[in-house]
């Protein structure tokens, strides 16, 4: 059923299984990329696969897998050691630093820890995305403003973000992965931290952002979410990358 | 379709509770407040105290010799000046009274009507007596000696006079007569206030190696304390040159102010070192002048210091942004 969906869309090597890519323009994609940092093993190897455009996956594995890792390489935070990465078209080992920031633009990430800027307001940190994209500050305001009003979050716009409980913090960090309308949306353990209510409430945004077109990767450990919530699972083991229906 | 969660098809979008339109309208009204907006906050830590404090020194001590050099070129040019206005012609008595009075009346007729001479005065025999004085007592009879005459001859200011061309005429008129135009003297004054200026260069160098020793020790610590937040402004797409001027934009501020107070402390330092050159009353000293120019110079030492550090520091940032993601 996912095949006919279009949701099968690796060529996963490692199983000698050759999947149809239908004919699309993968949005990323992995050519035979491994990721070693220093001189110690590679946490990543000779990934072959591709993402299409608006597709949604659960990304799975131990502890220590390379999910993290993965993710990083996803968001440009690190160019593979070895093999070809592409995103949005561009070779990432071809790309130089300012292209790369314009193409992190069209990438939202939610991380494990959120990394939000402390000394901001919650405000300020929503508006980041769009104040680097030289957004003017009226049009930014309304559309931070409505964003807070739907996250919930308008009674705290200019708190610092230091000051607010997890899960708003969680709240305020999807809100700036999202502001920019991404092409990509990446996921760390995104209901790791919060109880199953937001849990459920996170799912129903990611799933409605996908249906508006963006490509959404969610790395998580959790089971029950993936069981409870059917998309297509990538699996990292020993630093291979496999794909389960 | 069916594979997907039922709870998540439950889920139309256009259920989705939207924000009261009422509500976003009201908060779009409210004022914002005024924070600063600065993704990188260098507010915080000892290196901006320390920049702060390495600046204003700086300035100082560069506004001392600055102003130090500028003072001593300052006397050089009003001593040239009033130097190279006038020149002394010398006439060595001839054995022969009568001779010797008309060969100073031919070169008083001579310089009278050279080019450019505007004034010959013929030192009398008191001012004579006066010169040597010092030496010989006062109890002198002038005509006993055999010392020669000098003129005080005055130029037109401000004109390239030829002294060279000067001697050969007057050779032609007079064997005894010979130029004294203070030029030996003004290139050995010349040559003393060129080390002076060399030596203050030097302090300058070494007070600008210090000042950007520091900057870039500043801006380094402050980017390995903001590492996580840089990262977090490249992942969310912050060029390298965003981050750099977001930095510079604050460092140069912070530099302006020390700038400021450095140079406000050198003020008094100056007027007390000029005053106390003018009291010396010795000849030269007295030509120690410090114009509306030179205190120009030195009140935009806060602003040129704040674009060095700005340069510095931009250099600096970009060059380690480059080893981050």
């Amino acid at each position: 059923m996912l095949e006919s969906l279009g949701y099968i869309t690796a060529i996963n090597i490692k199983k000698g299984k050759k999947m149809e890519t239908r004919g699309f323009e993968p949005i990323v994609e992995m050519k035979n990329v491994s990721l070693a940092y220093g001189d110690n093993p590679p946490v990543l190897k000779s990934i072959d696969f591709a993402f299409r455009r608006g597709s949604m996956h659960f990304l799975t594995g131990k502890s220590g897998a390379g999910k993290t890792s993965l993710l990083s390489m996803l968001y440009l935070a690190q160019r593979p050691t070895e093999g070809t990465l592409k995103v949005f078209g561009s070779n990432i080992a071809m790309t130089d630093r300012d292209k790369m920031a314009f193409l992190r633009r069209r990438i939202g990430v939610v991380f494990q820890d959120f990394r939000l800027l402390e000394h901001l307001s919650v405000f300020d940190n929503v508006a980041l995305p769009l104040r680097l994209k030289g957004m003017k500050e009226k049009e930014i305001r309304q559309r931070v403003i409505e964003l807070l009003a739907w996250v919930d979050l308008s009674h705290n716009m200019y708190v610092k973000s230091s000051e607010i409980s997890g899960g708003e913090k969680q709240r305020v960090a999807i809100a700036r992965a999202v502001i920019n309308r991404p092409e990509i949306l990446l996921a760390d353990e995104p209901t790791g931290n919060v109880d199953n209510e937001i849990a459920l409430k996170l799912m129903k945004l990611f799933a409605e952002l996908n249906r508006l077109g963006t490509t959404v990767i969610i790395a998580t450990h959790s089971e029950e979410l993936m069981e409870r919530y059917n998309y297509p699972r990538l699996k990292l083991e020993n630093g291979h990358l496999e794909y389960i229906k | 379709m069916e594979n997907f969660n039922e709870d998540i098809m439950k889920e139309k979008p256009s259920k989705k509770p939207r924000p009261e339109a009422s509500k976003v309208k009201e908060l779009r009204r409210q004022t914002p407040p005024t924070d600063s907006k600065n993704e990188l906050p260098i507010d915080e830590g000892y290196s901006k105290t320390f920049l702060r404090v390495v600046i204003a020194v700086s300035v100082f001590l560069i506004s001392i010799t600055l102003s130090g050099v500028l003072g001593i070129n300052s006397m050089f040019e009003n001593s040239r000046k009033q130097i190279v206005s006038n020149f002394t012609v010398q006439i060595i008595p001839l054995p022969n009274y009568e001779e010797s009075r008309k060969d100073l009346l031919n070169v008083v007729n001579f310089l009278e009507k050279y080019p450019n001479i505007k004034q010959v005065s013929v030192l009398s025999d008191n001012e004579l007596k006066a010169l040597i004085e010092p030496w010989l007592g006062n109890n002198v009879d002038i005509e006993l000696l055999p010392i020669p005459k000098l003129l005080d001859v005055q130029i037109t200011p401000n004109v390239d006079f030829d002294y060279k061309k000067l001697m050969i005429r007057l050779s032609e008129v007079s064997s005894q007569a010979s130029i004294n135009d203070h030029n030996l003297w003004l290139s050995r004054l010349l040559k003393f206030i060129n080390s002076l200026k060399v030596l203050a260069l030097t302090v300058l160098l070494l007070v600008a190696l210090a000042s950007v020793t520091a900057i870039v020790y500043a801006a380094q610590t402050s980017l390995n304390i903001h590492k996580d937040t840089i990262n977090i402004l490249h992942i969310i797409g912050a060029t390298d040159n965003y981050i750099a001027l977001n930095y510079v934009k604050q460092i140069t501020y912070t530099s302006l102010v020390a700038g400021i107070i450095g140079t406000l402390i050198s003020v008094p330092a100056i007027l007390v070192v000029g005053s106390m050159a003018k009291g010396i009353e010795a000849g030269i000293f007295n030509t120690v002048s410090f114009g509306a120019q030179n205190w120009l110079t030195i009140f935009s030492l806060p602003v040129l210091s704040a674009i060095f550090v700005a340069i510095t520091a931009y250099i600096t940032i970009v060059k380690k942004l480059k080893n981050m993601i």
